[in-house]
C-alpha cells in the first residue's frame, strides 16, 4: 500500500472563519482540494456561501453559515457542531491605514478589536474545543507586518505582531494536548482588500518591486500555506510563523507610500 | 519545469538529496520519490546509496545513487553532471548533508571548527551555487537548505560553537541566495528542525537525561519524527510554496517559542 499523503485532508473538516473573501477564500479552496469539507464563516453569509458553492460545483464539500469572529458563543456551538474537526483557520481583519499622530481612539479600538480580540477569540474557542478533543490545528492570520512596517501602518503592525505572541503562546499552552498552532504571515496579496492599493499604478508596482519574486501573492498562494499548516504534513509545526511573502522579509528595503 | 496538477506533488521532477546515506536523508529521498520525484541520492558511502536507490525503485520510483562529499568542488561538480545525464535537469536540491562533533568552545580545536563549516556551512554554498547555476539556465527550481533551530537559538547543554554558527550561516546564506535568484525562477528557503531521532542524535537520544530535558524544554513535549520533516521539505519543494522564498521553516514542536 502506498504511504498516506500527509497533506490530504480526506474525511475531516476544516473550519475557515473569513472565507466569504480574500485569503479566507483562497484558504477555504486550498483546503477543499486536499479533501477537506470545509465549513465556510463569514459575517458576510452571502459571500461565505458563494465560496461553498463554488467549492461544490468543483466537485468538493463545503457548506456555509453566518458568523461574527468576535461572538465566542454563537463559535462555540458552530464549531461544535462540526463533525471530524481537526483545524480552523481565521483570517478576518482590518486595516486603517493612518499615521499615528492622526489616529483617532475609535478607529484605534476598531482595529485592535477586530484584528486581536478576534484573534483570542479564536484561540479560546477553538482552543478549548481542540484541547479537550486531544488534537486539532489552528492557524491565525499574522502579516509580514508583524516584522517590518511602514508609515501608516503602526497599529495595524502592532496587531499583527501581537498576533504572533498569541499564537506562540497557544503553541506553549496547548502543545501538550497535542494542539498545533501556527500563524501566517502574508506579504502584498491580491485581495479586495487591497485593490485601492493595486489601482495605485506607482503604489502597486513599488508593492511588487520590494518583494524578491517581483509580484503580489496571490490568495491561492496564501491558501496553500494555511492547508499545509492544517494538515498532517506539519505535524511537528507549532508556534511558527510562516512567511509568504515573496521574499519581502527576506531582503532589506523601504518603501515610502503615499499619505 | 514540469507542471503537477496537485500542487503539493512533484511529478516528473528531479530531486537531489545530499547526505541520503542516513537518518533524516533517507526518510528525504523516499518522501520526494512517494511525492512522484526521481531522486538522485548522494553521500560520502555510495554502499548505504545504492541501497535506498534499491528500495526506491522497488517502490515504482526512479533513483540514481552518486558518492559524493559536499566539501568538493570537484564532488559536487560531478554530482550535478551525473543528475543532468541521467534525468536531464534539476527541479529540487535538498542540502542535507551536515555533521556535528558537540564540545565546550573552550576544546573547540580548529580542527574541529574547519571540518564542520567545511560540510555544513562551504559544502551547502557549493550545492546551492551548482544546482542553483542548473536552475538558473532552466529558469525554475527550488531549493531547501537543512538548517536548524541552532541556526536561530544556541545550544547551550549540547555544546557546539560550530554547528551553530554553520546553521546560523545556512539561515542567512538562504536569504541571501533567495534576494539574488527569485526574478530568475529559483526559490531558495531553509527546514529549521530541532531534535529529531537520527545517527548525528543518537548518543543523545540513547540518554534518559537528554530524552528527559527534550520532552520537558518541548512545548509538543516530545522529540520529533524523522517522517515529521518530509510534509516540510516536500511544500518548499513543490509549487504549493510559490510565493515562499528566503524562510527558513522552524519545524520544532514549539522550541524556540519558549
Amino acid at each position: 500500500m502506498a504511504p498516506r499523503n500527509p497533506f490530504r485532508l480526506d474525511g475531516r473538516t476544516v473550519a475557515v472563519i473569513g472565507a466569504g473573501s480574500g485569503i479566507g477564500e483562497g484558504a477555504a479552496e486550498a483546503c477543499a482540494r486536499q479533501g477537506a469539507c470545509v465549513a465556510c464563516f463569514d459575517v458576510n453569509l452571502i459571500a461565505a456561501r458563494a465560496t461553498a458553492d463554488r467549492i461544490v460545483a468543483a466537485g468538493g464539500r463545503a457548506d456555509a453559515a453566518e458568523l461574527d469572529i468576535l461572538d465566542s458563543d454563537a463559535m462555540t456551538s458552530a464549531l461544535e457542531a462540526l463533525e471530524d474537526l481537526c483545524g480552523v483557520v481565521a483570517t478576518p481583519g482590518v486595516n486603517v491605514r493612518k499615521r499615528l499622530l492622526d489616529y483617532r481612539p475609535d478607529e484605534f479600538d476598531r482595529v485592535v478589536t477586530l484584528n486581536l480580540r478576534g484573534a483570542m477569540c479564536v484561540l479560546q474557542v477553538a482552543g478549548r474545543l481542540f484541547t479537550d478533543a486531544g488534537g486539532g490545528s489552528i492557524v491565525l492570520l499574522s502579516s509580514i507586518r508583524s516584522q517590518v512596517t511602514e508609515p501608516g501602518q503602526g497599529v495595524y503592525a502592532a496587531t499583527k505582531a501581537g498576533i504572533v505572541q498569541l499564537a506562540r503562546t497557544a503553541a506553549a499552552e496547548f502543545g501538550g494536548a497535542g494542539v498545533r498552532v501556527n500563524a501566517l504571515a502574508p506579504g502584498v496579496v491580491d485581495t479586495p482588500l487591497t485593490k485601492p492599493i493595486q489601482q495605485n499604478e506607482a503604489w502597486n508596482s513599488a508593492y511588487a518591486g520590494k518583494t524578491a519574486l517581483g509580484r503580489w501573492g496571490r490568495p491561492d498562494e496564501i491558501g496553500n500555506a494555511a492547508a499545509f499548516l492544517v494538515s498532517d504534513a506539519s505535524s511537528y509545526m507549532t508556534g511558527a510563523v510562516l512567511f509568504v511573502d515573496g521574499g519581502w522579509t527576506a531582503i532589506d528595503g523601504r518603501f515610502d507610500p503615499p499619505a | 519545469m514540469p507542471a503537477c496538477n496537485d500542487l503539493f506533488r512533484l511529478d516528473g521532477r528531479t530531486a537531489v538529496v545530499t547526505g541520503a546515506s542516513s537518518g533524516l536523508g533517507i526518510v528525504f529521498a523516499h518522501a520526494l520519490a512517494a511525492a512522484g520525484a526521481s531522486v538522485v541520492v548522494s553521500a560520502r558511502r555510495l554502499d548505504r546509496l545504492e541501497q535506498l536507490a534499491g528500495e526506491i525503485e522497488r517502490e515504482g520510483g526512479q533513483a540514481l545513487a552518486v558518492a559524493c562529499d559536499v566539501a568538493s568542488e570537484e564532488d559536487v561538480d560531478a554530482l550535478a553532471a551525473k543528475t543532468v545525464n541521467r534525468f536531464g535537469r534539476v527541479d529540487v536540491l535538498v542540502a542535507n548533508a551536515g555533521v556535528s562533533d558537540p564540545r565546550p568552545a573552550e576544546h573547540e580545536t580548529l580542527d574541529v571548527w574547519q571540518r564542520i563549516l567545511a560540510v555544513n556551512l562551504t559544502g551547502v554554498f557549493l550545492c546551492n551555487r551548482r544546482f542553483g547555476a542548473l536552475m538558473l539556465e532552466q529558469g525554475s527550481g527550488s531549493i531547501v537548505n537543512v538548517a536548524s533551530v541552532l541556526g536561530v537559538v544556541g545550544a547551550g547543554q549540547i555544546p557546539q560553537a560550530s554547528y551553530t554558527a554553520s546553521k546560523g550561516g545556512v539561515v542567512n546564506m538562504t536569504r541571501e541566495l533567495a534576494a539574488q535568484w527569485a526574478r530568475r525562477g529559483v526559490r531558495v528557503n531553509a527546514i529549521g528542525p530541532a531534535w529529531f531521532e537520527s545517527e548525528m542524535t543518537e548518543e543523545m537520544f540513547a540518554s534518559d537525561q537528554a530524552l528527559r530535558w527534550i520532552r520537558r524544554k518541548t512545548p509538543m513535549g516530545r522529540p520529533g519524527r524523522g517522517e515529521e520533516l518530509a510534509g516540510p521539505v516536500v511544500f518548499l519543494a513543490s509549487d504549493a510554496s510559490s510565493y515562499v522564498t528566503g524562510q527558513t521553516l522552524l519545524v520544532d514542536g514549539g522550541w524556540t517559542v519558549v
